[in-house]
């Protein structure tokens, strides 16, 4: 439990200006990388890794920190503004971000998303501090099969993006597992579907295909019909800013996507993309419009980026006290930790409690620190509205390509993004919605993965997925859930609105 | 006059053109631009770690700045194909790692590359393994657990970081040492070694070998018990673990290292200055101390003897995963 004494000794280890500013340049950093199409934020951590070598560990993981949480937050701007994902975390965003801001509306979908990540940033971090202990053993009450039921759950929301036609959302998915598939089997260690390509064996890479998703058809279809209308002006308006009480009447949303972020954060290896898309699907699930979503939500927005904000505090927790990081950010953290002398694992919360306690004060300044410099993006934001498309298109399939060349330095992910890309233009005009193909991609390997490990452990015996009363649980919620969205299409079936969500 | 002049003008522009590219000849003794290390896994993991404590070391020994640069994926292939890809001019290196360098091509023949298309230049630390059961494991010491899998085959699961790492071949080093059939015992793969820890931990695997950093916390706060290690002698810190080499398994010696590696036909002179470098960088006082934070014992091993250690690791690693039946074509 929470010992206060030590947490108020932990303040001036933390309130000192050299923290601060660290801080505060990771948050800056942060926010310029999750901005940044193709630098995501993995790679500004290990780009200041290096620097935090001659600091203080609470100066050198205040810097860590800024850029973690804030680069998952700053990933949601490009989404919001040109359709194109900043960061993997922000996939989810582009499906009601993207929508309200050619509605004239950017201004209030930046707002949301930034508030919610910052109140869900918050909310979890609490939660994470309060119930530390428990927090600490999710990772390990979750064996493969409690995670494969989550999984199971989780692939569930596929339904609630397909829009307009269940069968055609399920063919988009059975495209993302397909692709998903593409590089090195999980348990013998083969190459699967390389095509002799070697840069295929660490299989294709989720910015190749998001960017190659979402951008490339939007800048196809808006093209031709800049050309067609012989009309090069953009929406050119950012509209109103958000209200308080608009950004209060969402607060079970933030509340819904806290837990479901909070627990994915505290599983290893799941991360931010699938607690986007998780925080999404409840928001719409619970949602008393949700023939809105995809066609330009506050709550889709609000869902999506509340879910992803939230997994920072809890991945941290069975870091820090089992040495096992929740995801790959945090396992830079991780290597920080050690290069400066303290042991993530068993022992840390003994030799050093104060530091555990300093990490998350510094997770709390983080995000004030990310809801200033936010605001100050969320004004910037206005000279990309204004742009002319024959301006803005070009520049956005340069961003597109660099970033997409930028991550892993190898062309054949710019082809492969291309190839996505025009994939993603054929099933525009078929209709086929993009957002199931995205899931699918990412839940596919850790589906297979989670299985194939479960059915190793139980020598290929199914009753290893009933033997859990977590995993009954999860597998429970997804027969209720999928029964849900089956009960939706029949609601929604016909009406305008699903119309919107497909196109 | 006139046409002189723009002769005289053409001729001093030769002449200066010709002494700057004489002057960068001399001035462009190897390093005289930044250097590209290439990390074949993941950005802070050990790897990477070891890679950057030894770039922003040994820069100054070289005079130019060290750029890390991760490219993962395919048990380190793709990084390691990526380094190879390049000229051999010292520019573009990698750090060397058991996994990718060694472990992956002997049990893959289609990586691309085997120890013979690289330039060992020099190693710089290792890392011993130790082998671990769970602290309310029925299996007090190492006769107790290769008692029990020899009593009923194919019931103990062990898990490890996939095909192909360290943890899946010390494991198998092991049981054909012992005279146990491959499979003797069930493996269990996860994504990476921190993850298979926990796979322990749950209680999905019945044993685990490990490197040392990975297991010391757990050791200390005593949530799993270490069977042996793999040093020759008993690790300082733990005086009451025994070797394997005590306890008649001399063969089973696996040990992690990392060092610096070039692509194939290294200049000599480029490989001489690295390992010098390395060698000063050893001994510095930083370099030292955040190694063995990182867990890791230094070691040096010079081109001749890396390269020698190299090559018989990988004969030995391509023999069992042959005799296994693991080769992956």
């Amino acid at each position: 439990m929470i010992e206060f004494d030590q947490l108020l000794q932990s303040v001036p280890l933390v309130l000192r200006w050299e923290v601060l500013a660290a801080c505060l340049g990771g948050v800056i950093w942060g926010m310029f990388v999750g901005v940044t199409p193709g630098l995501t934020g993995i790679m500004a951590v290990v780009i200041a890794l290096p620097l935090t070598f001659f600091m203080d560990p609470q100066t050198a993981i205040a810097l860590l920190l800024g850029i973690y949480v804030t680069a998952i937050y700053g990933g949601s701007v490009t989404a919001i503004m040109i359709a194109t994902p900043g960061t993997p975390n922000a996939a989810a965003t582009v499906l009601d971000g993207y929508p309200l801001a050619r509605q004239g509306k950017a201004r209030q979908a930046l707002e949301m998303a930034l508030y919610a990540s910052f109140t869900a940033g918050i909310l979890s971090t609490v939660v994470a501090l309060l119930i530390f202990p428990i927090v600490a053993n999710v990772a390990l009450a979750f064996g493969a099969a409690e995670v494969f039921a989550v999984i199971v759950f989780s692939i569930t929301i596929i339904a609630g993006v397909s829009g307009d036609s269940l069968l055609k959302g399920m063919i988009a998915a059975c495209f993302g597992f397909l692709v998903a598939t593409i590089g090195q089997d999980p348990i013998h260690g083969s190459s699967r579907f390389t095509f002799g390509v070697h840069d295929f064996q660490a299989g294709m890479h989720i910015l190749t295909l998001l960017v190659g998703l979402f951008t490339i058809p939007e800048i196809i279809v808006r093209g031709i019909e800049a050309y067609k209308a012989r009309n090069t002006a953009t929406v050119g308006d950012m509209g109103e800013s958000m209200t308080f009480r608009q950004y209060l009447s969402y607060w079970r949303t933030y509340i819904r996507s806290c837990i479901g972020g909070s627990l994915l954060g505290a599983l290893p290896g799941l991360g931010g993309s699938p607690a986007a898309f998780l925080g999404y699907s409840v928001a719409q699930r619970f949602s008393k419009t949700p023939e809105k979503f995809g066609k330009g939500s506050l709550e889709g927005i609000a869902g999506a980026e509340a879910g992803n904000n939230s997994v920072c505090g809890p991945a941290l927790v069975p870091m820090m006290s089992l040495g096992i990081p929740g995801d790959t950010t945090t396992a830079v953290l991780m290597g920080a930790l050690v290069i400066h002398g303290l042991n993530p694992g068993p022992m840390l919360f003994e030799e050093a409690p104060n530091f555990v306690y300093s990490v998350f004060l510094l997770l709390f300044i983080s995000l004030i620190f990310q809801l200033g410099v936010g605001s100050g993006v969320v004004r910037m934001a206005k000279y990309v509205v204004r742009m002319p498309t024959q301006i803005l298109f070009p520049v956005v399939l340069i961003l597109a390509t660099y970033g997409t060349y930028a991550v892993r330095g190898t062309m054949v992910d710019v082809i492969s993004m291309y190839a996505i890309g025009f994939l993603g233009f054929l099933m525009r005009i078929q209709k086929i919605p993009a957002a199931p193909f995205a899931i699918a991609f990412i839940l596919g390997p850790l589906f297979e993965n989670e299985l194939r490990k479960s059915l190793i452990i139980s020598g290929g015996s199914l009753e290893i997925f009933v033997d859990s009363g977590i995993s009954i649980t999860f597998l429970t919620l997804a027969a209720l859930s999928a029964g849900a969205s089956v009960y939706f299409h029949r609601r929604l079936k016909g009406s305008n609105a699903a119309k919107f969500i497909t196109n | 006059m006139q046409h002189n002049g723009k002769l005289g003008l053409l001729t001093t522009a030769l002449v200066t053109a010709g002494l700057m590219a004489a002057t960068s000849a001399v001035a462009g003794e190897y390093p005289d631009k930044p250097i590209k290390l290439v990390v074949a896994s993941g950005a802070g993991g050990s790897t990477d770690t070891a890679a950057r404590i030894m770039a922003i070391n040994i820069q100054d020994h070289l005079g130019q700045p060290i750029i890390v640069v991760n490219k993962k994926g395919a048990s380190g292939g793709i990084g390691i194909n990526f380094a190879l890809k390049g000229k051999p001019d010292g520019y573009l290196l990698m750090e060397g790692m058991i996994g990718g360098h060694v472990l992956h091509p002997a049990m893959n023949t289609s990586t691309g590359y085997t120890p013979a298309d690289y330039t060992p230049i020099a190693m710089t630390q290792m890392n011993p393994n130790v082998l671990i059961v769970k602290a309310d494991s029925p299996y007090k010491n190492l006769g107790d657990l290769l008692g029990a899998i020899k009593a009923k085959p194919g019931k103990l699961k062990f898990s490890h970081a996939g095909a192909g790492s360290i943890h899946y071949f010390g494991i198998h080093l092991l049981l054909k040492t012992a005279g146990l059939g491959k499979n003797s015992a069930v493996s269990i793969p996860y994504k990476g070694g921190k993850r298979s820890m926990a796979g322990l931990l749950r209680g999905e695997a019945d044993f685990h070998q490990t490197n040392l950093v990975s297991a010391i916390s757990f050791i200390r706060a005593g949530k799993v018990r270490a069977l042996a290690v793999t040093t020759k002698k008993r690790l300082k810190g733990f005086p009451k673990v025994p070797t394997y080499a005590e306890l008649g398994y001399p063969k089973v010696d696996i040990f992690g290292w990392r060092g610096v590696i070039g692509p194939k036909n290294l200049p000599q002179a480029i490989v001489d200055k690295w390992a010098k470098a390395v060698q000063a960088t050893m001994k510095r006082k930083g370099w030292k101390k955040m190694v063995k934070a990182v867990g890791d014992v230094p070691r040096y091993m010079g081109p001749e003897e890396f390269t020698k250690h190299i090559a018989s690791d990988f004969k030995r690693y391509r023999a069992m995963a042959t005799d296994l039946g693991i080769l992956v074509k």
